[in-house]
C-alpha cells in the first residue's frame, strides 16, 4: 500500500536546496529531526514542498509557536498521507518584533492556526486575510502564552487580583 | 329549552344562547382536559420509548402532571420582550386557541346529535377555520421582535398554507362519497364495520386518508413537519419568547391540536361514532368507540413525532406540492371514476371494500411481525451486574 | 411598479447558548430569509488556557488535565499525552498495558462515536435514537468505571503504563456487553441510518472534497468521510495496532456527493464495527504480565521537541511538546480535530440552509472544549 522506502530529512533538504536554492539545515533537536529555514525563506520553502511531486506535503498539521529566550521558535508540522512522510519546519523570529510571511496561501488550515498563535502569542503574520483574536475576547491585553505574561488584575467587571481571591476563599 | 322557557320565562333567543354557553363549556371542558391528558401520554409514551420513566409523581402514574404545569405556569411572570408589539404579543396565543377550539363546532365528540352544530357547510368550515392558527402564529413570530420566531412564523405560515391545499383536496374524495359537506352526512355515510369505513372503501379513498393524515400532521406542526419549532434549529420557533400564562395558552392549542387531528381523521374517515344497527345511537358506546379511535390515532401522532427526524423546509414543500397533491388529484379523480362504475355494476363496492381491507391488515401483519423481532433483539441481557 | 424591492441580509446570533451547537459556540450568520449568506464562528467560550496550565505542572500532573480537552474521549486524550511522554524518555510500555491501552480507549472511542451520532441524530429533530445510543453508551461507562472508577474524566493512563490493572472477568463482561451492542447498533440503523428523512438531510449537504479536506487539514473520521484512506492507527501505527487486524472505513458517496454528511456520519458508524472487531481480538490475546513501566518521579525529558499524532474519536490529534529539561512542559500544544473541523465552516456553511448548518455542525462531531481547549 505505501512506498517501503519514505525520505528522510537529509533527502528532504537536499531536494530543497537542489530546487530552490535556498539554504536550509537541520536542527540539532533529540527527538524528531526538524529543518531550519530562515524567516524570510518560509513562504517559497513551503510552497516548494506542498508542490513538489517526491514530497507533496498537502497537510499542515500543525504550527505554533514557542516563547524560548529571546526569540520565538516556530514550527510547522507537514503531513504527506501520498507518500506517508511527516516533517517539521523550524524558524524563529525575534520577540521584540515578531513578522513573518503567512502561509495562508499555501494551506487553508493555517488560517486558523496562525489566528491561535498571533492571539496568544502576539506574532504578525504578514498577509494573513483575518488577522484577529479567535481564543480571547478582542479587548483582551497581553499575549498570554508568551513567559513574561502578568496575569490581569481584572477584566471588565470581573476580579481577578490574588489577595481578593485569598480573601474570599479564605477558611 | 322547554325547561328554560317555560319556568324560568327566557325567551327564545336567550334560552338558546344559554344553552350555547353551557354546551361550549361542556367542549371547552372535554378539550381542556384532553389536551392536558395528550401532554401527559406524550411524555409517557415518549419516556417508554427512550427506556426511561417520564413523568410518574404527581398522582397515579404522573397523570395529574399536567394540572401541576398549568398552575406552575400561571404562576409564573408574564414577560413581554423589550420592543415586542406589545398589544399583537398579547392577543396571539388566544387567536391560536381560537383557531383550534372553533373547529371543535362542526367535530362530533359522540354520535352526530353531539355536535355543536351540524352546519351544512361543516367540512368547508373545518377547512377555513383551522387556517386562523397560521395568523396567529405568523403574529407571534413577528411580534416578539426576535429573529428565531420570527424565521419560525415565516416557516410556519408557508408551512400551514401549502398544506392547507392537499387537505383540502383529500377531503373531496369522503365528500363526495357522502354527496354532501355536512359532516354529519359523512358520518351516516359510513358503516360500523371497517370496510364501511371510508378509508377502506376504495383504493381511492384509503390513498385520501393518507394525505389527509399526512396533511394534518403538517398542519399542527407534529414531527417530522415540527419545523415551526424545530427545537435544534430555531430553539423554539414562535414561541420561544413567551412564559407564563400565555405560554400555557400556546401549549393547549398545541396539545388540542393532536386531538383535533385524531378527532377530526376519526370522523371523516374512521368511521366515526358508528356502531351495530342495534346499539346505533347509544350515547355512552358512541362516545367511548369515537374516544377510542380518537386516542388511537394520537398515539400513531405521537408514536411518529418520537421516531422520525425532520425534515427540511424545501423537502417540506417538495412533499406538499410535488406528491401530496397529485395524489390527492389522483384520489379525487379515481374516486369520481369508480363511482360511476360502481353504479352500473353495484356489487364491485362490497368487493372492493373488502380486499382494501385485507391489504391494509396484511401490512399491518408484516409491521407487527417487525415490531416483534425488535423486541426479541432489544431482550438480549448485557449482563454487566 | 418598476423600482426595485429593498432587500436585506438579516444578522442573526446562534449560539454561545443554541442547542444544536454542542457546548458553547457562537455562529453570527447573515441569512436570506431561511439561506445563509455568510456564516463566522465565534470560538473560544470554553478557552481554559489549558496549554498554559501545562507550564505550571508536572509531567505526571498534566494527565488529568488532558482528560478536560475532551471530555467525550478522556482515555484517547490520556493516552495520547502519555505516549509523547514516554517517547521523549524512551520508556518501553509493557505489553500487558498496551493491551489493556487499547481496550479503554477503543471502548472509548465507540462511546464517543456513539455521542456524536446520537447528536446529530438530535440536531435532525429524532430524540429517541440520541436518547436509545446514550443508554447504550451507559454499559460501556459501566464498564469504565469498573477498570478505573471514574465515568467521565477516567484519569487511568499514566506515563509508563495504565493506574491499575483489569478487574475479574472484565473481558467476559466486556464480550457480554459487545454481543448486546452489535445488535442494538443494527437497530439503531434500521431506526435512523436508512431512514429516508434522514438520508434526505444528510445526502449531498456540505460535500468536502478530498483536497479540500486535506487544505483545510481535516482528520480523522472527517477526512475519511471524503475519500482519503489515512488512518494514523495503520499508517504509523502505534501501540499494538499493527498486530490488529480491522478496516479503515472510508466515505463511499453511498447515496450523495463523495464527502457530505452522510459519508462522514456513516464513517463514524463503520468505525464503530471496526472497533468492536479490535476488542475481541484484544481480549483473546491480552498477555499476562506488568502494567507498569518503571518511570522516576521527577521526569525531565532532555532539550527538545517532539509532535505526536495518536487517533482519537475525533481524529488524529497533534500533542506537540518543546521541553526545556525542567519539570514541566516549556510549551504544549494540542492541535485537536474540532478545531481543523471548525475552520471549515465559513467555507461550508454558504448558500446552505440553517437547518443545513446545523447538519454540518452535527455531521463534523465538533466538541466545544477540544476546539477551544
Amino acid at each position: 500500500m505505501f512506498k517501503e522506502h519514505t525520505l528522510n530529512t537529509t533527502e528532504i533538504i537536499d531536494l530543497i536546496q537542489k530546487n530552490t536554492q535556498i539554504e536550509v539545515k537541520a536542527s540539532e533537536n533529540s527527538y524528531d529531526a526538524s529543518i531550519i529555514v530562515e524567516p524570510k525563506d518560509v513562504l517559497p520553502v513551503m510552497k516548494f514542498l506542498k508542490l513538489s511531486r517526491d514530497l507533496s506535503f498537502k497537510v499542515l498539521s500543525s504550527h505554533t509557536a514557542v516563547h524560548d529566550g529571546e526569540d520565538f521558535k516556530l514550527f510547522w508540522n507537514l503531513l504527506s498521507y501520498e507518500h506517508n512522510l511527516e516533517t517539521t519546519i523550524e524558524s524563529s523570529v525575534p520577540v521584540v518584533s515578531p513578522q513573518i510571511q503567512s502561509v495562508c496561501k499555501v494551506w487553508k488550515a493555517a488560517d486558523w492556526l496562525e489566528r491561535e498563535s498571533y492571539d496568544l502569542f502576539g506574532i504578525q503574520y504578514i498577509d494573513h486575510p483575518d488577522l484577529r483574536r479567535i481564543m480571547l475576547p478582542e479587548d483582551w491585553i497581553g499575549f498570554p502564552l508568551r513567559k513574561d505574561y502578568q496575569s490581569p488584575e481584572g477584566y471588565q467587571d470581573i476580579e481577578n487580583s490574588r489577595s481578593e481571591i485569598d480573601k474570599r476563599f479564605k477558611p | 329549552m322547554n325547561l328554560l322557557t317555560d319556568t324560568l320565562g327566557m325567551t327564545e333567543f336567550w334560552a338558546n344562547v344559554v344553552i350555547m354557553l353551557i354546551v361550549c363549556t361542556i367542549v371547552f371542558a372535554v378539550f381542556a382536559l384532553m389536551s392536558g391528558i395528550t401532554s401527559w401520554a406524550e411524555r409517557r409514551i415518549a419516556g417508554r420509548m427512550q427506556s426511561r420513566y417520564g413523568c410518574n409523581r404527581v398522582g397515579p402514574q404522573g397523570i395529574l402532571q399536567f394540572v401541576a404545569d398549568a398552575v406552575k405556569l400561571i404562576l409564573k411572570e408574564d414577560l413581554i420582550p423589550d420592543g415586542a408589539d406589545r398589544f399583537l404579543y398579547k392577543i396571539t396565543p388566544y387567536l391560536c386557541l381560537m383557531g383550534v377550539l372553533a373547529t371543535l363546532v362542526v367535530l362530533p365528540l359522540g354520535s352526530r346529535a353531539m355536535m355543536v352544530a351540524d352546519l351544512n357547510v361543516g367540512v368547508l368550515y373545518f377547512i377555513s377555520i383551522t387556517s386562523i392558527v397560521v395568523i396567529g402564529i405568523l403574529m407571534a413570530g413577528w411580534s416578539s421582535n426576535n429573529k428565531w420566531s420570527l424565521l419560525g412564523g415565516m416557516r410556519s405560515a408557508a408551512q400551514i398554507v401549502s398544506y392547507e391545499i392537499p387537505v383540502a383536496m383529500s377531503l373531496l374524495t369522503p365528500i363526495l362519497i357522502a354527496g354532501s359537506l355536512s359532516v354529519g352526512d359523512l358520518l351516516d355515510s359510513q358503516g360500523w364495520l371497517p370496510w364501511e369505513w371510508t378509508a377502506f372503501q376504495t383504493p381511492f379513498s384509503a390513498l385520501a386518508f393518507f394525505v389527509f393524515f399526512i396533511g394534518s400532521l403538517a398542519e399542527g406542526n407534529r414531527t417530522p413537519f415540527d419545523l415551526p419549532e424545530a427545537e435544534s434549529e430555531l430553539v423554539s420557533g414562535f414561541n420561544t419568547e413567551y412564559s407564563g400564562f400565555r405560554f400555557a395558552v400556546f401549549f393547549m392549542a398545541e396539545y388540542g391540536n393532536v386531538f383535533l387531528i385524531g378527532l377530526s381523521t376519526t370522523a371523516l374517515f374512521l368511521g366515526g361514532p358508528n356502531l351495530p344497527g342495534f346499539l346505533q345511537g347509544n350515547p355512552f358506546l358512541s362516545v367511548a368507540v369515537m374516544m377510542l379511535k380518537t386516542i388511537f390515532i394520537m398515539f400513531v401522532v405521537i408514536w411518529l413525532r418520537w421516531t422520525l427526524p425532520r425534515f427540511r423546509i424545501d423537502q417540506l414543500m417538495d412533499l406538499s406540492w410535488k406528491y401530496l397533491l397529485p395524489c390527492a388529484l389522483i384520489a379525487f379523480f379515481g374516486q369520481s371514476v369508480f363511482m360511476l362504475v360502481a353504479h352500473q355494476i353495484p356489487a364491485i363496492t362490497q368487493i372492493t371494500s373488502i380486499v382494501v381491507f385485507i391489504v391494509f391488515l396484511l401490512i399491518m401483519i408484516k409491521f407487527i411481525g417487525r415490531i416483534r423481532t425488535n423486541y426479541k433483539e432489544q431482550s438480549i441481557p448485557v449482563g454487566l451486574n | 411598479m418598476t423600482s426595485e424591492l429593498k432587500t436585506e441580509h438579516i444578522t442573526i446570533n446562534m449560539g454561545p447558548q443554541h442547542p444544536s451547537t454542542h457546548g458553547v459556540i457562537r455562529f453570527v450568520i447573515k441569512t436570506d430569509g431561511e439561506i445563509i449568506h455568510e456564516c463566522d464562528p465565534d470560538v473560544g467560550y470554553l478557552h481554559r488556557g489549558i496549554e498554559k496550565i501545562a507550564e505550571s505542572v508536572t509531567w505526571q500532573g498534566f494527565v488529568p488535565f488532558t482528560d478536560r480537552v475532551d471530555y467525550l474521549a478522556s482515555m484517547n486524550a490520556n493516552w495520547a499525552y502519555c505516549m509523547a511522554v514516554e517517547e521523549m524518555l524512551g520508556t518501553e510500555v509493557p505489553e500487558r498495558a498496551e493491551y489493556i491501552r487499547v481496550i479503554a480507549g477503543e471502548l472509548n472511542r465507540i462511546s464517543s462515536h456513539l455521542v456524536a451520532i446520537g447528536a446529530a441524530d438530535m440536531d435532525m429533530g429524532a430524540i429517541t435514537p440520541f436518547v436509545q445510543l446514550l443508554r447504550e453508551r451507559e454499559y460501556i461507562n459501566d464498564l469504565l468505571e469498573m477498570i478505573c472508577g471514574a465515568r467521565l474524566t477516567y484519569n487511568y493512563y499514566s506515563i509508563g503504563g495504565v493506574n491499575y490493572d483489569l478487574p475479574e472477568g472484565f473481558s467476559i463482561k466486556v464480550m457480554g456487553f459487545l454481543d448486546h451492542f452489535e445488535v442494538a447498533v443494527e437497530q439503531m440503523h434500521r431506526l435512523v441510518t436508512y431512514n429516508q428523512i434522514f438520508i434526505n438531510r444528510f445526502a449531498n449537504v456540505a460535500a468536502v472534497s478530498p483536497e479540500m479536506a486535506m487544505d483545510y487539514n481535516f482528520v480523522g473520521p472527517n477526512l475519511r468521510g471524503s475519500g482519503v484512506k489515512y488512518d494514523v492507527r495503520r499508517n504509523k501505527p502505534y501501540s499494538i495496532y499493527d498486530k490488529l487486524d480491522f478496516e479503515i472505513p472510508i466515505g463511499t458517496a453511498s447515496v450523495g456527493t463523495l464527502g457530505d454528511c452522510y459519508d462522514r456520519y456513516f464513517v463514524r458508524v463503520e468505525e464503530i464495527r471496526e472497533s468492536v472487531k479490535i476488542l475481541r481480538q484484544c481480549l483473546q490475546q491480552i498477555p499476562e504480565g506488568e502494567i507498569q513501566a518503571k518511570v522516576k518521579n521527577a521526569i525531565k525529558p532532555p532539550v527538545g521537541h517532539k509532535y505526536i499524532r495518536t487517533e482519537t474519536p475525533r481524529g488524529d490529534t497533534g500533542y506537540f511538546i518543546y521541553s526545556d529539561g525542567k519539570t514541566s512542559p516549556s510549551r504544549l500544544k494540542i492541535r485537536t480535530g474540532s478545531f481543523t473541523g471548525m475552520s471549515i465552516i465559513p467555507e461550508l456553511a454558504r448558500n446552505i440552509f440553517i437547518a443545513d448548518l446545523v447538519a454540518v455542525i452535527g455531521s463534523l462531531d465538533i466538541v466545544a472544549p477540544e476546539l477551544d481547549r
